[in-house]
């Protein structure tokens, strides 16, 4: 675009519009998926539990999520007396715009995306991790003990599940030989799919990015029954429609990373990546990929129960750090003999890669389920109970 | 209202003996107006936002996760799978009060209870709401004669919804939960009390005493008490506030909401002088 | 020679002949002398043939006009013998004491507790003898019989000024005060607490430790502080000492969990619990003053509102010691169709107890199927009775209508699908790792805590206490059953639940024996005199129209006595202790409940957990705070 805007403008003045334009078209994007997944989440936490969603606010209650919108927008602006009302304002605004900044780096199709930077990865990781600052700081600045609760478990849990998250990445970052996400995607559509090469690194990745979301099971921080609302328990109107909105855009773009990870993202199966139908259908493409990431979160939302917060963090570093550990060791002694034997034998990476992948990931997964489930307490406690029957 | 006569006999008025009457529109804006409201050369401009504004309302409600007593196992049936009232939007229940719209009083209201009840509604957010289900909230309902009951939850709090039963069925609640949104339907911006001028008052909240204590009346009781040694009758603490009725029109129920103050600066009872002259007549 | 002879015999042996005893229809009670209460109580819980392990309630009687006025009711239960019996002892002095009996019993706490507090009578020796019920800074014992009941009269348009000059915030009100101020003079009203210069210096107090509770088997425990009234919190009054480490949070009376208006005052350090109080009241209605001033069939509504998520169990309690005290049986018919209410009813609990937890705990689905499978059974109260919650459908004498056509095939239908449901809910929670994670060893009772600290119903099997009324003392026809009573050992979060569940399937065996066993026949008791009449008979019978008339206007009287009449409820052992005195209303009516009693030992087991365990083992107790506070 900013060729074609030059022809009329100076070339830097171009280039501005450019990402002045390309920026609005992000958060725009954003933010409407981000209103999709709530209308999503109501309808199929609705089934879940065996009921009908929303269904009155327009048809199938499509305009739900508009309705919510302009009530937070009309809601009173609340600031507590005994609050630290610099903080306190802060706290919600720094939430959003680590939601929104790492979108720039998601690509849509070959060489569309934002900005390709080439440590795109780095970057997603660097900039996401600083919402736990706003979460700290809205929880502290309440001046509430409930608040003060809700943030301490979500500065520990955030920063517990960056380690698994990151490390998980590694052996994609191995495979690909880069941190741009537009390198990965092109190495998935000539190595195949990372989802099959590394399994194992997708499991502790979604429950890592869960983990950073704030999604059940993994919700300790605004733990209903437990601390009222935890961090957000004082905020009220447009303040509270910061956490809710990012909270959603974080889901989405979870979602969107995960596809883009392991998924392939916008590229099409067994078409290659840098055909240029991706620039059309790529978008579609990643956005389907995505909600069926954003359904299974919502799915784990209806179901599961919460984890308590010493086992949350005992899960984080005894469990998850040690398994990508062990997968990237794995992947670092297996990539290296796959390629010698594809040139050796002159097969195409691809079909010994996928194979040796999944074998190695399940001897591993089974190794590890063998040993949780040994020394699992469960089986103690069944043998402990004794059901005295009725003399 | 005045249709049906207390005694059997039409009386020439029309009042039929009702002395408490609905007030007309007029009446109401006169008196809303004499306060200070949002009155701008955009009325008609706002009018037009009017429906967005309620539309989003009505259907974006979040009750407060409180309940009281059975009531709220109600509640609880009426929220889940068979009723849903997500079905309206209102399904997404909040804990904190600052996120709720509506808060659903669901059971007895006790005097231990009644100040965490109001500190609760002074929490929230405008514009907020408050069912009042059941008719132990609704004028004390069984237990009405109860030591340690408060005789509906609208001696302190402005109920816009009264949903009777005991407990009420679903059904009735969301019969209630529709008149809400016919209320909702019917407000306009220009009107409305949060955006009225001046600042809004918080409900006081009740002190815990072994008679719940109005704290807008602690210096006459005060008074009162110093001045009869201990123990104020009725006669010595004759602080009748007279012609607060030109304020409202019309008497109508006592509404916490509206300003305390009379035209002499004292606290308003709830009914003038004017108006019991005019009940006892 | 019955058990209550042999304890008789034992008593006197002790305490010479003077003692009087009591029989009503199977309650035996004894008068005591005051001083020797105690002796007598660790007589009872010591000899090893005796062996009345439980004091299971604790009220007393105002016999106003009489003197001594005050008498304290102890209703004692073997769990060994499978025996009650009832001590009674009048409260001496001004003000009128009793000594305590916490060091025999220390589940004895909060019954003497709350008889203080409605009545005024000391217990010499209590721990921590406070206000339970009433707020901390009231000053009169309601329950007596010369407080008013409330001074509130229903309005209309021609008396409504009357009533709003009655409040006493009105300086008008302050009249009506005047009369009630001179029959007690202690009373604190209105004008005069503010004017008291120790009112807002009793409003600030800071928590300070009044003494222990001994345990019963010597294990030290901590001690109970008293919690101040709840003053607006500001900061110079903040209850936080920054040198201890630890955090006093509120958790309570709104609760974002749906177990109602609880308080726990919760000393914190960090997130790992030091100290819980629990403090409740918030729903206190005076339903038994209430019941007071009723006739018997107008009062019995008041007990569904009681125990809210079980009200037929109430209603059985009730009807139950009614029919104690009129020596009166109620037609098989009518046995046998309460027991398949009774069951449903449980299962209905169940379900309640279980979503709740289930919703504290993060998984909010088998909230919804488990209330969604209470809505049917509402539909079937609703088919039977008419009411969804509150059907007042078991009265005293039977049943209030007949069962209607349909009733079989309506039950059987809903017995026949709610397993598959059950294994659902089951697979989703409890083949859950997280859900085991969170409950298995949890909130452990021991199960040496259990009988000194009153805890019955689910808690105590789940601790290992084998114990249901239903099979050990049975009720109705509760003997004519097979069935299985599930007991558990570790007494944690998890064993609780699964007793839950063990339970409900248990139900569904016990209502469809009885559903096989419905016979024809009465509905209701033939006793004229109770039951009132069918309408065609009073067209023709003049005795009859008189039964008719007497019944629907006064009531039917009971003669003069005390009974004490338990069933197992999902939450425990629920009684009704009743004193008669001859009329139609009861002179005295109190509700023991089994939760209000096994609350006494939740504090214990919260010690060195976390708040999401705090939460977890609320959610296990199950607490009803209308039948805790009534």
């Amino acid at each position: 675009m900013a060729d074609f805007l030059s022809q009329f403008m100076p070339a830097w003045l171009a280039l501005i519009i450019q990402h002045v334009v390309v920026g609005a078209v992000l958060v725009v994007f954003a933010l409407t998926n981000m209103l999709g997944i709530t209308w999503i989440e109501r309808k199929v936490i609705g089934r879940l539990q065996d009921r009908i969603g929303a269904n009155r606010a327009g048809p199938f209650g499509l305009l739900q999520p508009l309705a919510d919108m302009v009530k937070i927008l009309t809601k009173e602006d609340i600031t507590p007396t005994a609050a630290s009302r610099v903080i306190y304002n802060l706290g919600p605004l720094l939430v959003v715009p680590p939601a929104l900044l790492v979108f720039a780096v998601l690509p849509f199709g070959a060489g569309v995306s934002g900005s390709d930077l080439n440590i795109g990865l780095l970057y997603i990781f660097a900039v996401a991790s600083t919402s736990t600052l706003g979460i700290l700081i809205a929880g502290w600045g309440s001046n509430n003990k409930y608040s003060l609760l809700g943030a301490m478990r979500a500065v520990a849990q955030m920063v517990s599940y960056e380690v698994p998250q990151a490390l998980s990445i590694i052996g994609i970052v191995m495979l690909s030989g880069s941190l741009s996400l537009q390198q990965i995607v092109q190495r998935q559509s000539e190595i195949g799919w990372f989802v099959l090469l590394q399994p194992l690194a997708f499991v502790i990745f979604l429950i890592a990015a869960m983990a950073e979301v704030n999604r059940t099971p993994f919700d300790l921080p605004e733990a209903e029954s437990e601390i009222i609302a935890g961090h957000h328990t004082e905020y009220s109107g447009l303040k509270f429609g910061m956490f809710y909105l990012a909270e959603y855009i974080n889901v989405f773009f979870i979602s969107a990373l995960a596809a883009t990870l392991f998924l392939g993202g916008y590229q099409i199966p067994f078409v290659p990546a840098n055909n240029p139908v991706h620039t059309i259908l790529g978008p579609f493409v990643l956005i389907g990929k995505t909600f069926a990431f954003v359904f299974l979160t919502i799915w784990l939302r209806g179901t599961l129960p919460r984890v308590r917060v010493d086992h949350l963090m005992g899960f984080a570093w005894k469990a998850l750090v040690p398994l990508c550990l062990l997968n990237i060791f794995m992947t670092a002694v297996l990539m290296p003999l796959v390629g010698l034997w594809s040139a050796n034998l002159g097969i195409s990476e691809a079909y010994i890669a996928i194979p040796v992948m999944l074998l190695a990931n399940a001897v591993l997964a089974g190794l590890v389920l063998w040993w949780a489930g040994r020394s699992t307490r469960r089986r103690e406690t069944r043998l402990a109970e004794q059901v005295v029957p009725a003399q | 209202m005045a249709d049906t006569p207390s005694n059997g006999h039409a009386t020439p008025d029309g009042t039929n003996g009702h002395h408490l009457r609905l007030m007309t529109e007029e009446e109401f804006i006169k008196g809303e107006t004499s306060q200070g409201i949002l009155v701008t050369s955009f009325n008609k401009l706002l009018d037009l936002v009017n429906p967005l504004y309620n539309w989003g309302r009505r259907y974006s409600m979040w009750p407060m996760q409180f309940g009281l007593a059975c009531c709220a196992i109600e509640f609880i049936s009426m929220a889940a799978s068979r009723f849903d009232f997500d079905r309206f939007g209102w399904g997404l229940t909040r804990p904190s009060p600052r996120q709720a719209d509506v808060m659903i009083v669901s059971g007895t209201v006790t005097k231990k209870m009644v100040p965490q009840i109001v500190r609760l509604y002074n929490q929230m957010a405008e514009p907020k709401y408050i069912i009042s289900m059941g008719c132990c909230a609704n004028g004390g309902g069984p237990f009405k004669e109860g030591y340690n009951v408060v005789s509906g939850i609208d001696q302190y709090l402005p109920v816009d919804v009264y949903i009777p039963g005991c407990p009420p069925t679903p059904q009735a609640f969301l019969h209630g939960l529709m008149k809400l949104q016919e209320k909702i339907d019917a407000e306009r911006l220009t009107q409305v009390a949060w955006y009225r001028r001046g600042p809004s008052e918080e409900v006081p909240v009740p002190i815990l005493g072994p008679d719940i204590i109005d704290p807008r009346q602690l210096p006459e009781l005060r008074a009162a008490a110093q001045a009869s040694g201990g123990l104020a009758l009725a006669e010595a603490t004759a602080t009748e506030t007279v012609a607060d009725e030109g304020e409202h029109g019309a008497v109508g129920a006592f509404h916490p909401e509206w300003p305390r103050k009379t035209k002499k600066g004292k606290a308003a009872t709830p009914l003038s002088a004017a108006a019991r002259a005019r009940i006892s007549a | 020679m019955s058990h209550a002879d042999l304890t008789f015999d034992k008593l006197r042996a002790q305490f010479g002949d003077g003692l009087q005893r009591e029989d009503n229809h199977g309650h035996v009670s004894i008068l005591v002398p005051t001083e020797q209460i105690v002796a007598a109580a660790k007589l009872l819980l010591t000899d090893p043939e005796l062996a009345y392990t439980q004091v299971v309630d604790i009220t007393a009687v105002d016999w106003w006009g009489r003197s001594p006025r005050f008498e304290v009711v102890y209703q004692f239960l073997s769990h060994p013998n499978h025996a009650r019996f009832s001590l009674r002892t009048y409260a001496q002095g001004d003000p009128p004491t009793v000594p305590s009996l916490t060091s025999v019993f220390p589940g004895a706490n909060w019954f003497e507790r709350e008889t203080y507090d409605m009545f005024g009578v000391r217990f010499e020796g209590h721990p921590d003898l406070r206000r339970i019920l009433m707020p901390h800074n009231f000053n009169d014992h309601p329950l007596r019989r010369d407080f008013p009941l409330g001074y509130e009269e229903v309005a209309f348009s021609h008396n409504a000024h009357e009533i709003h000059k009655r409040k006493s915030f009105t300086p008008q009100g302050l009249a009506l005060a005047a009369e009630a101020k001179q029959q007690n003079p202690d009373i604190l009203i209105g004008a005069q607490s503010v004017s008291d210069p120790d009112y807002k210096a009793r409003w600030s107090q800071p928590i300070e430790p009044t003494g222990g509770i001994r345990q019963h088997t010597g294990v030290a425990l901590e001690d109970v502080a008293t919690i101040g009234p709840m003053a607006e919190p500001t900061p110079s009054e903040d209850l936080d000492d920054p040198f201890s480490g630890t955090m006093v949070m509120n958790i309570g009376p709104h609760h974002p969990a749906t177990h109602g208006v609880l308080r726990l005052v919760t000393e914190l350090n960090g997130e790992r619990i030091v100290r819980v109080m629990p403090d409740i009241g918030f729903l206190h209605t005076g339903i038994e003053k209430t019941m007071e001033s009723k006739s018997y069939l107008k009062a019995l509504p008041c007990t569904d509102r009681t125990g809210y998520a079980s009200p037929l169990h109430c209603n059985m309690a009730f009807s139950g010691c009614i029919e104690r005290l009129l020596g009166l049986d109620a037609p098989p018919k009518a046995q046998w169709a309460r027991v398949v209410l009774l069951e449903l009813d449980r299962i209905s609990s169940h379900l309640l107890c279980i979503g709740s937890a289930s919703l504290d705990m993060g998984a909010s689905s088998p909230f919804l199927w488990a209330v969604d499978d209470r809505e049917q059974v509402y539909d079937i109260m609703e088919f039977t009775s008419g009411a969804r919650m509150m059907t007042s459908f078991i009265r005293p004498g039977g049943l209030a209508y007949d069962l209607p056509q349909g009733f079989d095939r309506v039950v059987r239908r809903y017995l026949d699908y709610l397993p598959s449901r059950l294994d659902m809910i089951e697979e989703v929670l409890v083949g859950n790792p997280i859900f085991l994670d969170r409950t298995q060893n949890v909130g452990v009772l021991t199960k040496a805590d259990v009988l000194p600290y009153n805890v019955s119903g689910p808690h105590a099997r789940a601790s290992g206490i084998d114990w249901d009324l239903r099979r050990d003392m049975p009720y109705l026809i509760y003997d004519q059953l097979k069935f299985d009573v599930p007991v558990r050992t570790t007494g944690d979060v998890y064993a609780r639940f699964m007793i839950r569940f063990a339970e409900m399937r248990e139900s569904l065996k016990i209502a469809r024996q009885a559903l096989d066993g419905i016979p024809a026949g009465r509905w209701m008791t033939a006793d004229r005199k109770v039951a009132p009449p069918p309408k065609e008979e009073i067209a023709i019978s003049m005795e009859s129209l008189i039964h008719h008339f007497k019944i629907w206007t006064e009531g039917f009287r009971t003669p003069p006595g005390q009974a004490y009449f338990a069933i197992e409820s999902p939450r425990g052992e629920m009684g009704f202790f009743m004193t008669s005195d001859g009329s139609a209303k009861p002179y005295r009516c109190h509700e023991r409940s089994g939760v209000f009693a096994s609350l006494q030992a939740m504090p214990l087991v919260c010690k060195d957990g976390l708040i999401s365990d705090l939460i977890a083992i609320i959610a296990s107790w199950d607490p009803i705070l209308g039948e805790i506070d009534r």
